[in-house]
């Protein structure tokens, strides 16, 4: 850097200039690819959080590309050419330079972090009008209380549901060990913590049906710990699936069968079965725990080989006090126990009950024990209704 | 470009002058090597004492008060007591040292035997305070647990001491004829004077976490 | 050139060959030990690479098949990170610092000989407690071992896992007092601080992170084994214990901790861009500077890991000091930049390996500053967007810094030379498979995949597939690497003392240099980067006529003889 000569300071800025439109254009071209990079947009959160990664990825990009461009000039034109063994120029620094590579990357990090700052805050603040959920989360799986404003009454379900523009506000907790809980078309996660309430708050924009993640390792199942988010597309699709089940809620089945059905099917009382026990009848996929398919069937034979119980006997137990019989090629221990404050007797006669019918020669009951709208048809309606509209 | 004279490797040296000054240089440099790596690892150690100290900053946010609500405050003045013992014997460890240097072995004895002691009693008032603190909550685990995280390096220096105590009455006996020569007494004096200069300092170093819990576990409440 | 009358020794006692024997041996000697340690973690660093291959293996398809369920899954990367960072990143530069400081400074070894050999001997029984852990449950918690997964949810291995770490520690925190009283008080007559090797400087800033740092790893540590082995409950909320406790200390350890795996190797950095573009270091005083300011704010950061649990209010300040810590490190890359403009770059493999590292340090730093803003990382957190950053600071900047050093000092330490061709073999497929590998987990991560987990969505697979090719790619490379190291010690070209002709004093005796380092207290040249004067030259002709003129045999060597030609176009 030679800034001697009037003609060489000239010849320095019109290359400053140079260089400096280049990366604003080949930064504005990276920070095209952020809606590649980051995916489908749901929330409010997305879009924002969107458009400051789009900056970072403007920033990134500049940075990127002039440090990639200045090692590829270097290493083109400052090779050593063959048979020149001089070395370089006893060149020690540059005042003026090094003042400007401080000056700028400290300029820069200050725009990220105000920018940043700014979407923070944009991003948590309180709406009115929020829908409060509860979720918590077990290994390995995550729970949704909903309280039905009209009843007061509190429903149950492994699904999270909640309807476009209402802002929704989660209150978390976890029992046994730390999981995270992250809608990755959200843009949000929030830990949830043992011992400790944590919250999170976003409003989705677009129906659908969305994977939630559990983002914090909770054991050997973490990878499997997954559920799902319904976006109603408005309040009253919403609505119809609320007074559904509040209506189930306060009228159950006479039929300890269905009630047991019911119970099992909205994950009641976060005690994740579903996370860790596959049945087919009610869609749980669980890897953690023996298959409970035919469960009717193997209680028999199970109840049989540990001494004289009755195959309801057996499973009864085996809910109320996991440690009373333990399936062999299975630890003890590793199916939670809930005492009686945490788990009725009810819940787990109930659930004895519906587990009874799932066997080959048994008539299980057709069809849910709550007639729920399927959320499937309420989205082919909505686009229908789309079309229609657009068409129109 | 001038002639080049510079003596790149020290050849210009008669033999002799080479190695009077590396023999001097070597000989500053283990005492100094081994002061500042005392130092470095005091500076290093205390940030365990640290680490706890954060533990028990932390742990006070699950409780609405601190002691937690039902649980007595630990009295001060026996800690009080404590402290001025430890600080009574880091002064006179420090003393000690001064004497060692002065190659006055009697008053360094017997300042020693005093020190070494009211550790043993600081020790002592700190196991009573161990099994006196009312159990049951994270107040008195994290209390134990710098207590006895302390406890233990008091033990250590104090062992240390004792080592040093040891092995400077044996010498004394020696030197006065009432024990036979065998050619292992250990003197301290000014020409050896590391062991008891670096019992002293680890001894301060005792005392500076010991006050730094002390404000901590007995002064902090909220 | 001046004509000049330089001080010209007889024959100079040339080291012995190093032999299997000798690195198996208790010896107080700096240079035994730091191969020692060289070799201990580079085996190490194939295990881990090993590990990280069953990992590829296993994620190649969405289901557990390769591995027989998730929790053997976790094991394995949990001993990946675990052999990794603690038994490879960590203790090599213990390696590298042992082998150069005392040879840098010119003195005789390390201020503490005998806690030197100590500190090493401590790590194989770590390093074997660890592997052995697998064998009585092995832990799963991962490298971080949050409470309460790692309290009463993990099997005994994650107690042997604890004191594996703990001795680790220890190990590391004595080396660090012998490198900064070595450092502080070895430095020959007319080397001033600002005289120093950067590399030097590099080891200071490192040793004084791990001195302040490394007891919060123990607090943390004493805490976890208390809460398993002792009935204490400090990580059990429902006995009023916390379970953020543990994440607060562990980090305020462990980011401090990748600024210890990352600074010795721009130290390294720092040595060989000079030496092989023929320049002196670009702005020395702010690369010497921002180590240390690096080590001071990697201080204030250690939040950034907790953003998703932290109390959000609390989130902000670590946010700022986690922007700020890219200033420190941008100087430290534009002033390398600085380094090779204008030189002659030679591409000697350790060059192209240290150029390398410049590109491809500088997009994990930017992951990482995308990371350390609270919005972004609140979406990326605990997803392949932050492994990618870490493999991208840690592989494509502390694994590339290692091998730039191994390329660079292997004359030095063995007497032979490096095969220049393999090793450009060696850099390119790094190169490309570690590009494959890592560059598109920031896709993964950020469309959705979480990390840890051995079982995903089904839409990741392509994705996947293609970094676990470009992984086996990668681990292949590597064997290119020990083949080039076998075959160089077996018939390598023998090294000449000088054979870069740097101006550093590791350089100014034999190669490999003889037990006590330097038949004559050496002097080094005023400036340790004093490329391109007339004096320089003088002084490494200097060092060329004293050390292989005189054994003389075979061709009189000329500087431009001694360096590899310039490979590739
Ligand atoms: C060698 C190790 C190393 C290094 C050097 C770094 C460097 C940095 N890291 Fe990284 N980090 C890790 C190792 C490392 N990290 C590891 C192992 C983890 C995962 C731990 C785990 O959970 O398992 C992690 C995780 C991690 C997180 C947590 C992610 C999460 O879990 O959610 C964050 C968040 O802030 C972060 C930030 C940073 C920042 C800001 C830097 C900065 O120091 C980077 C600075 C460098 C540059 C920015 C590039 C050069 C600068 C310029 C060219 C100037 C101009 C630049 C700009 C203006 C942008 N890192
Ligand atoms: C210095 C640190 C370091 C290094 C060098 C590496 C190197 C590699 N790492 Fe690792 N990694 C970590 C530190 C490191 N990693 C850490 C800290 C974690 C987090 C752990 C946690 O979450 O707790 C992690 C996690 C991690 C994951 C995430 C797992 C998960 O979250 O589920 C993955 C996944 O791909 C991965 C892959 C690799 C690969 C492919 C390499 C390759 O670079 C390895 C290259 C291979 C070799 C060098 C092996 C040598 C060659 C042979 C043995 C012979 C050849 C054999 C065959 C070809 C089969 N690593
Ligand atoms: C954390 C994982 C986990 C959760 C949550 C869990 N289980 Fe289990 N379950 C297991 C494991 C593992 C076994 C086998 C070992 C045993 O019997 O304890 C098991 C066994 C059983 C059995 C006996 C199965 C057989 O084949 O004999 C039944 C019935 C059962 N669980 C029902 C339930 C119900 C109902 C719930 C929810 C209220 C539930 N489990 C929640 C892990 C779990
Ligand atoms: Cu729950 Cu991971
Ligand atoms: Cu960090």
């Amino acid at each position: 850097m030679n800034f001697s000569s009037a003609a060489q300071r000239g010849k320095t800025i019109v290359a400053v200039v140079i260089v400096t439109v280049l990366l604003f254009i080949g930064g504005a071209a990276i920070s095209m690819i952020t809606p590649w990079l980051m995916g489908e947009q749901a929330s409010t959160q997305a879009q924002q959080i969107d458009g400051l990664m789009r900056m970072m990825m403007f920033i990134g990009g500049m940075v990127f590309l002039l440090v990639q461009g200045l090692i590829i000039w270097a290493v083109i034109f400052y090779r050593r050419r063959e048979g020149d063994n001089e070395d370089g120029p006893n060149i020690h620094g540059n005042y003026t330079l090094e003042f400007v590579w401080t000056l700028i990357p400290t300029i820069l990090v200050f725009i990220l972090t105000i920018a940043s700052y700014a979407v923070f805050v944009q991003t948590r603040a309180p709406q009115d009008n929020e829908l409060v959920v509860h979720a918590s989360a077990q290994r390995y799986a995550f729970a949704f209380e909903y309280e039905d404003e009209a009843t007061g009454e509190v429903v149950n379900d492994t699904v999270l549901r909640t309807y476009v523009g209402r802002p929704v506000r989660l209150e978390m907790s976890a029992t046994d060990v730390i999981h995270a809980f992250w809608i990755p078309a959200m843009r949000v996660k929030q830990d949830m913590l043992p011992g400790r309430d944590t919250y999170l708050r976003f409003t989705p924009t677009e129906p659908g049906i969305y994977p939630v993640v559990c983002t914090e390792l909770c054991g050997g199942g973490h990878g499997g710990m997954r559920a799902e988010i319904y976006v109603y597309p408005d309040e009253d699709s919403y609505a119809e699936w609320l007074n559904t089940v509040v209506d189930c809620k306060l009228n159950p089945p006479e039929d300890p069968v269905a009630r047991g059905q019911a119970r099992l099917a909205s994950g009641e009382g976060g005690y994740g079965c579903a996370g860790c026990h596959m049945l087919d009848s009610l869609g749980w996929v669980g890897q953690v725990g023996p298959s409970l398919n035919n469960i009717a069937d193997t209680a028999v034979s199970r109840a049989a080989a540990a001494g004289n119980a009755s195959a309801e006997e057996y499973i009864y137990e085996s809910i109320r006090n996991s440690q009373a019989y333990v399936v062999p090629g299975y630890a003890a221990g590793i199916m939670p126990n809930w005492d009686e404050e945490q788990m009725s007797n009810e819940y787990v006669a109930d659930a004895t009950a519906y587990l009874l019918t799932q066997g080959q020669n048994i008539d299980a009951p057709e069809g849910p024990a709550c007639p729920v709208p399927a959320f499937a048809d309420v989205l082919a309606q909505y686009e229908a209704e789309d079309q229609e509209v657009a068409a129109g | 470009m001038t002639e080049q004279t510079k003596d790149y490797f020290g050849d210009n040296l008669t033999s002799a002058e080479r190695a009077e000054r590396k023999r001097k240089r070597e000989e500053q440099q283990a005492l100094n090597n081994k002061r500042l790596g005392l130092l470095v690892f005091q500076i290093s150690w205390i940030m365990a004492f640290m680490a706890l100290v954060m533990v028990n900053w932390q742990l006070r946010f699950s409780y609405t008060s601190w002691p937690p609500p039902g649980v007595e405050a630990m009295g001060i003045w026996l800690p009080t007591l404590a402290s001025g013992l430890l600080l009574a014997a880091v002064v006179l460890a420090r003393r000690s040292r001064k004497s060692v240097q002065a190659d006055a072995t009697g008053p360094f004895i017997n300042m020693w035997t005093v020190a070494v002691a009211l550790i043993g009693v600081f020790v002592g008032i700190m196991a009573v305070e161990w099994f006196r603190v009312q159990t049951g909550t994270q107040y008195s685990a994290v209390f134990r647990l710098m207590t006895g995280f302390h406890s233990l390096h008091a033990i250590a220096v104090g062992a240390y001491m004792v080592n040093i105590l040891r092995n400077a009455r044996h010498a004394r006996a020696v030197d006065s004829g009432a024990l036979e020569d065998d050619g292992t007494a250990v003197r301290y004096n000014s020409d050896n004077v590391w062991a008891v200069e670096s019992a002293s300092k680890m001894l301060d170093f005792v005392f500076i976490a010991w006050l730094l819990f002390y404000v901590v576990l007995y002064w902090w409440r909220g | 050139m001046a004509t000049i009358t330089a001080p010209l020794g007889s024959g100079e006692t040339q080291g012995k060959r190093l032999r299997v024997s000798d690195l198996l041996t208790w010896t107080i000697d700096h240079k035994i030990i730091g191969l020692q340690y060289l070799v201990t973690t580079f085996i190490f660093f194939i295990v881990g690479g090993a590990l990280a291959m069953i990992i590829r293996a296993e994620l190649m398809t969405p289901n557990v098949d390769f591995l027989p369920s998730g929790q053997a899954y976790n094991t394995i990367l949990t001993l990946h990170g675990s052999a990794m960072l603690f038994l490879f990143m960590i203790p090599v530069w213990a390696g590298f610092g042992n082998y150069l400081v005392p040879l840098m400074l010119g003195a005789k070894d390390m201020a503490f000989p005998w806690l030197n050999a100590f500190a090493f001997w401590l790590i194989p029984p770590a390093g074997v407690l660890f592997l052995m852990s697998y064998f009585v449950g092995a832990p799963e918690a991962g490298w971080t071992a949050y409470p309460p997964l790692s309290v009463e949810y993990s099997p005994d291995g994650q107690t042997i896992w604890i004191l594996g770490l703990h001795i680790l520690g220890i190990s590391s925190i004595l080396g660090a007092i012998n490198f900064i009283v070595t450092i502080k008080n070895m430095r020959p007559e007319g080397m001033g601080y600002f005289q120093m090797p950067l590399f030097v400087w590099a080891m200071l800033a490192t040793s004084i992170i791990v001195v302040m740092a490394t007891p919060f790893l123990a607090g943390a540590l004493t805490l976890l084994l208390l809460d398993r082995v002792a009935g204490t409950a400090f990580f059990d909320p429902a006995a009023g214990g916390d379970v953020l406790l543990w994440q607060n200390i562990f980090w305020f350890y462990s980011h401090p901790a990748v600024y210890i795996m990352i600074l010795p190797g721009f130290g390294v950095l720092s040595e060989v861009l000079s030496i092989h573009s023929r320049k002196p270091v670009f702005g020395y005083r702010l690369i010497a500077l921002s180590s240390m300011a690096i080590a001071i704010i990697g201080f204030t950061v250690w939040a950034h890991h907790m953003f998703t649990s932290l109390t959000p209010s609390l989130r902000i300040p670590f946010m700022i000091t986690s922007m700020i810590i890219a200033v420190p490190t941008g100087i430290k890359i534009f002033s390398w930049i600085g380094t090779i403009w204008g030189g002659k770059i030679r591409f000697t493999a350790a060059n192209t390996f240290a150029i390398g590292l410049l590109s491809l340090f500088v997009i994990g730093g930017i992951s990482g500053v995308m990371l350390g803003s609270v919005p972004v990382d609140i979406h990326m957190h605990d997803t392949y967007f932050v492994v990618a950053h870490f493999h991208f600071v840690l592989f494509g900047g502390a694994v590339f810094a290692v091998y730039a050093g191994i390329y660079h000092w292997f004359p030095k330490m063995t007497g032979k030379m490096l095969d220049e061709r393999l090793g450009h073999v060696h850099f390119w497929l790094t190169y490309v498979g570690f590009f494959g590998t890592f560059f598109p987990m920031h896709w993964a991560g950020a469309r959705g995949m979480p990390r840890r987990v051995a079982e995903y969505a089904p839409e990741f697979q392509t994705v996947n597939m293609i970094v676990s090719f470009s992984a086996f790619l990668l681990g292949i490379s590597t064997l290119f690497f020990l083949w080039n190291v076998f075959q160089s010690l077996a018939s390598g070209e023998r090294a000449t003392a000088n054979p870069w002709r740097a101006l550093t004093l590791e350089w100014a005796t034999t190669s490999p240099p003889p037990s006590h380092n330097f038949d004559h207290d050496p002097i080094p040249f005023e400036d340790p980067y004093g490329y391109g004067t007339e004096e320089s030259v003088v002084y490494l002709d200097a060092i060329e006529q004293r050390f292989d003129k005189p054994q003389g045999s075979g061709s009189p060597f000329s500087k431009g003889d001694a360096l590899p030609e310039p490979a590739g176009d």
